[in-house]
């Protein structure tokens, strides 16, 4: 199920003295299977960008076709494309309301009309992708889990739908150090055991190097750089001018080729970092002898 | 006759927080757990643990929002349970929260950032002088006259922070003040941190930013909560073992030089931020055979 973007814009305030451009005649492909990273710092037009990806806003010029067909034309179901692109909200587990974690999850099956059987074997499916205890969780109240637990669930309410596109904007906030990596870890299984395009929106760099096969840079509602990891992440001069940082090992990097190390090549993991330094350092030392 | 206790800014004795049990049949559910610390004035202590682990509640306590259940805590000398003093201590120690959007509370930024020193009944010339000295400080002074829903994450946060600054408190607690901010905005709060501690405000900086704690003089570990682990952040990240058994990350520094040292590179216990870390590096760090190395270690 392919997402392409052509051109699209979207206009806050039209005509207005304060008219503003949230997106700028953004236009993207977005293939089967992708994990897709969205970088860009606050306000940038990323969160408009991803609703613009389900339907929730229209652009105000431009198409978004999905299976090669416009969203909003009039006979595309917006509630048949919100099923298939699942959006996860920042700081979901603010949207939990049901009196049991079952019933949390359920409300999207159930709102689609699926009957109780196929929802309640969804509810845990659902629960079982997000390494949740169904037998422990299920009859319990979301608001007496831990925020990790919590945030599961959210996460579990859209995968029951069965989404072929999974869209989070920053699942990981907020996070300790280790639900952070332990949820990141969780979405990456979810991809590969349900097949599903990942769109991860984060202003976590070393998360968006280690993840993401391709990567998106806004910066004032335009797209102003797409690539592969270590394509984007060579760009230094590009993304300090978007207010953007870079992941720890391209910023060690980049501050030793500022100091004046003649170190080749894109970085990305600390393991790469380590080993260019240390070879670095071995030809500078003979060089100095 | 108030108790008085100037040696340290902040002091904790033995103090136990339990949250009302959820019903009936359950048991109170513990927060704090017997906990005793002291924070010397003018210090910058990071507090680390994973969620749940009571380093909000530590900091709301402090703050006279949640009085304990057991045990003492006096800010600059006042017991937080002394009703009379809770705006004394209040203003004494102020808070910033995670959310900016629900601190906000004026629709301009120079109004919410007087809310404070109103409230406190301070002069309105004087008012006038320490706005505008906190919103220079925080560098949100050429925005004074917006509404704070024009500004960015990081620009409202450094609103809150003018609003507490403001009411010229000795100490500031941050409760995870860059958890919902971008790259920029963060670092742009990280600055103003490290100037108020050069000014002598004391610091207490809840965060699960590893390269924040990095910056800190002290590092405290919460875990269920008690104190897992209270020492300089040198100190703290170099063991490694521990840090993972904490549950915490190494800073990306440190991780860093971690595998350079395995490599053979000398570099020592307090490189924690990457600035530090590339000028070592570039500055004649040697590099030793790994095997050599290996060697001398069996021995």
């Amino acid at each position: 199920m392919p997402i392409i973007a052509e051109n699209i814009s979207h206009v806050y305030n039209k005509g207005q003295p304060d008219e503003t451009y949230a997106l700028r005649d953004v236009s993207f492909s977005i293939e089967d299977g992708e994990f897709i990273g969205i970088i860009g710092h606050t306000g940038s037009g990323k969160s408009t960008l991803i609703q613009h990806l389900n339907g929730l806003l229209k652009p105000d010029s431009g198409r978004i076709l999905i299976d090669g067909r416009d969203i909003m034309s009039k006979d595309v179901s917006l509630r048949g494309i919100r099923r298939k692109v699942g959006l996860v909200f920042q700081y979901p587990e603010y949207q939990l309301f049901e009196e049991t974690v079952a019933e949390d999850v359920a409300f999207g099956p159930k709102n689609l009309g699926i009957p109780p059987d196929e929802t309640d074997q969804r509810v845990r499916e659902a629960l079982r992708l997000t390494e949740l205890d169904y037998d422990e969780i299920a009859d319990r109240s979301p608001f007496e889990l831990s925020g990790g637990q919590k945030r599961r669930v959210a996460i579990a309410g859209v995968l029951a739908m069965r989404p072929e596109v999974l869209i989070l904007d920053e699942p990981a906030a907020g996070l300790d150090p280790k639900s952070h990596v332990q949820i990141l870890e969780m979405i990456r299984r979810v991809r590969e055991e349900r097949k599903v395009t990942v769109i991860l929106v984060s202003h976590n760099m070393d998360d968006v190097a280690r993840l993401c096969s391709r990567v998106f840079v806004m910066e004032k509602g335009e797209l102003i750089l797409s690539g592969t990891p270590r394509e984007v992440f060579s760009q230094t001069e590009l993304l300090r001018k978007a207010g953007l940082g870079l992941p720890a090992a391209a910023d060690l990097i980049f501050r030793m080729r500022t100091l004046g190390a003649d170190i080749d090549g894109d970085i990305l993991s600390a393991e790469e970092a380590a080993d260019a330094v240390i070879k670095w350092l071995r030809k500078k030392g003979k060089r100095g002898r | 006759m108030k108790e008085i206790e100037m040696e340290n800014i902040i002091r904790i004795v033995d103090m136990t927080l339990q949250y009302p049990p959820a019903d009936e049949d359950a048991d109170p559910q513990t927060a704090i757990d017997g906990l005793s610390l002291e924070i010397k004035e003018g210090s910058f202590v990071a507090v680390l643990g994973q969620n749940g682990s009571g380093k909000s509640t530590l900091a709301k306590t402090i703050n006279a929002l949640l009085p304990p259940t057991g045990g003492d805590i006096f800010v600059c000398g006042m017991n937080t349970k002394d009703d009379e003093l809770i705006w004394e201590i209040r203003r004494s120690a102020g808070m910033v929260f995670q959310n900016p959007d629900n601190q906000l509370v004026s629709a301009v930024v120079e109004d919410d950032v007087a809310f404070g020193p109103e409230n406190l009944g301070v002069p309105t010339e004087e008012i006038r002088q320490r706005i505008d000295d906190a919103m220079k400080k925080t560098g949100i002074f050429e925005q004074r006259k917006k509404s704070p829903h024009m500004l960015s994450g990081g620009q409202k946060q450094r609103v809150a922070i003018a609003g507490v600054i403001a009411m010229r408190p000795r100490c500031i607690l941050f409760d995870e003040p860059t958890a919902m901010l971008d790259p920029k905005g963060r670092l742009e709060v990280m600055n103003i941190i490290k100037a108020l501690k050069k000014e002598g405000i004391t610091v207490l900086l809840i965060t699960h930013f590893m390269e924040e704690a990095a910056e800190a003089d002290r590092v405290i570990v919460m875990r269920q909560g008690k104190i897992a682990a209270d020492a300089p952040p040198a100190d703290l990240f170099s063991d490694t073992e521990n840090v993972r058994r904490l549950g915490l990350d190494l800073p990306p520094a440190v991780e860093i030089r971690e595998l350079l040292r395995a490599g053979g590179v000398d570099i020592s216990d307090d490189v924690l931020d990457m600035g530090s870390l590339a000028r070592v590096l570039c500055a004649g760090a040697e590099v030793t055979d790994g095997t050599e190395r290996r060697r001398v270690r069996e021995e």
